[in-house]
């Protein structure tokens, strides 16, 4: 470690290891819940979208039943999701506590909230080009990929980042279940322990994993407004 | 090219920000310590009518707890009736023109300035420079081998409570060494209720040296342990069992809230949790229905009565005045 961080943050100095260990858990509950919210929260905002009246294949009550679960869930504090999922998620992933035990109540959380992104970024795309693709014979799945997933592109990539930035936000709670990661440690070893520094370093860290998500987001976004960069 | 400058203003301006943020927490709370002596005349003049603030935990044990001093300072009565867990709907009588106020009770510390005077956990006073020794106007009494019910304990599972291991994690716990880290570390905000020598010296690097003891769990059976908090004090456990040979590795598991350690440990996702006192464990078995049980004491926070604006719990009563009930 060089010097002078030992001088500006003595007692980070100290918890090397666990700080360590903070950051690690905060990447695994990151990557592993944001590549299923991303799925899940995905299909969910194109269910919503061509399901609705005026959707490419309108139905109402999987309609209604999508609206509901994603209300219900988006009304929940994530505190309290926490620890209202516990039963689902031993039933899921065999543990309610840990890194593991955090992951189902950060998809639970982060899903409906990116559902309503992937929505509204869907409900940009020009109706005109679905009608087109529509009357040269495209199916349902072919206008879901090949029109909505590719025009709202940009659009569905600026979602991904806020709802990214937004679980980093949620794994901070965490700590509840016992998964660790930063906030828990800003927590035990910064603020109840009254090491200021310790809860600095933690404030810088999140900020640089915050700005580097929101640098790669608007470059990609901007990287595929009308471009084929991604064949689908 | 805009956008990339714009990005990094905002990295930067957001960086100062926090770290001004940090600076001026810690300095004003100095200042502030330094102006108390000369504010504190004016301010006895003119809080004469109003009662004065007194801050208690807000969670239910500790609550109970801060009332209980509170009477015991002769402040106000509480029913009897309540025995160690009264509420404050159970305050009889107040003796003197106070309020009540209950706050979370880690930032009690922070926001002490605010109240004539609050009830502090030791462990949160401690660390952030309030000695109970030094600067509490009155401390909770807590004997050791008395019922005293806030006496914190290791909890197992009923069904495992002769386990060996677990056993043998208890006396690891209830060792010497533990004893003079938990002393030395937290100078009489937490004080181990067992045997112990009490004349013994450490040399100065003694916290340090434990905080930074490390072992490998290859080769030896693993026991979870749920705790609040950082947990080091386990790390002084954990030397003990490795100077005894003993073949376990303590795997500390750390909550951030109280409820969920029992939970865990009925459900059997951890072996055993050292966080709470025994009246604490009462009602999470009275209202949760666990089956588990306290199989070894470890240590007591006593609760300690703080001020920033009186030094003694007399003049406390003298800056509030005499209530007619």
């Amino acid at each position: 470690m060089p010097e002078p961080f030992a001088t500006w943050f003595p007692n980070v100095a100290n918890y090397w290891s666990t700080f360590l260990e903070s950051l690690a858990a905060t990447f695994q509950m990151f990557f592993i819940a944001g590549i299923l919210v991303i799925l899940i929260g995905g299909a969910f905002g194109v269910i919503l979208t061509i399901t609705k009246p005026e959707g490419i294949t309108p139905s109402k009550p999987v309609h209604m039943i999508f609206e509901i679960i994603t209300n219900v869930f988006r009304s929940i504090p994530f505190i309290i999701l926490l620890i209202f999922l516990i039963p689902l998620t031993r039933l899921i992933v065999g543990t309610s506590i840990g890194v593991k035990g955090a992951i189902v109540p950060l998809v639970f959380g982060a899903v409906p909230f990116f559902t309503r992104q992937t929505e509204s970024a869907l409900a940009d795309v020009d109706p005109g080009k679905i009608e087109a693709a529509r009357s040269m014979g495209s199916s349902p799945v072919g206008i879901v990929f090949r029109v909505y997933l590719h025009e709202a592109c940009p659009d569905l990539i600026r979602a991904i980042t806020i709802t990214a930035i937004s679980m980093i936000g949620l794994t901070t709670s965490a700590g509840a279940v016992g998964a660790g990661g930063v906030g828990s440690f800003a927590i035990n070893y910064g603020q109840n322990m009254h090491y200021q520094d310790v809860v600095n370093l933690c404030v810088i860290v999140l900020l640089i994993i915050v700005s580097l998500i929101q640098l790669i987001g608007n470059t990609l976004s901007r990287a595929t407004v009308n471009k084929e960069l991604f064949h689908l | 090219m805009k956008a990339k400058k714009l990005i990094a203003l905002a990295c930067l301006l957001a960086l100062t920000i926090s770290l001004l943020a940090g600076c001026s927490s810690s300095s004003s709370s100095s200042k502030t310590t330094d102006e108390s002596g000369s504010t504190s005349a004016s301010t006895t003049v003119t809080t004469s009518k109003d009662p004065v603030k007194i801050g208690i935990p807000a969670d239910a044990t500790n609550q109970a707890r801060g009332l209980l001093l509170l009477e015991s300072a002769g402040l106000i009565e509480v029913d009897d009736a309540a025995g160690y867990t009264p509420e404050l709907k159970d305050v009889t009588k107040y003796l003197y023109n106070i309020e009540i106020v209950p706050t979370q009770a880690n930032t009690l510390v922070a926001t002490l300035d605010d109240f004539g005077a609050s009830c502090i956990n030791g462990t949160y006073a401690l660390t952030s420079g309030l000695n109970p020794q030094k600067d509490g106007l009155f401390t909770e009494v807590q004997e050791k081998g008395s019922d005293n019910p806030f006496i914190n304990v290791i909890v197992a599972r009923t069904a495992d409570k002769d386990n060996p291991d677990y056993q043998t994690i208890v006396k690891a716990y209830q060792s010497q060494i533990v004893a003079e880290y938990t002393l030395t570390k937290y100078q009489g905000a937490s004080i181990p209720q067992f045997d112990y020598d009490p004349n013994f010296t450490v040399s100065d690097d003694f916290v340090d040296q434990i905080e930074g003891y490390t072992s490998s769990k290859e080769g030896k059976k693993v026991i979870k342990v749920g705790v609040c908090g950082t947990g080091d004090v386990w790390k002084a456990v954990q030397k003990q069992l490795d100077d005894t040979n003993s073949g376990l590795y303590v795997d500390v598991v750390i909550f951030d809230a109280y409820n969920l350690p029992n939970e865990a440990l009925n459900a059997g996702e951890i072996d055993l949790n050292a966080f709470q006192h025994k009246t604490y464990l009462q009602s999470e078995i009275d209202s949760q229905g666990y089956d588990i049980t306290a199989i070894g004491d470890t240590a007591s926070a006593p609760l300690t009565l703080y001020s920033k604006k009186v030094s003694s719990v007399d003049e406390l009563k003298e800056l509030a005045g005499k209530k007619d009930n």
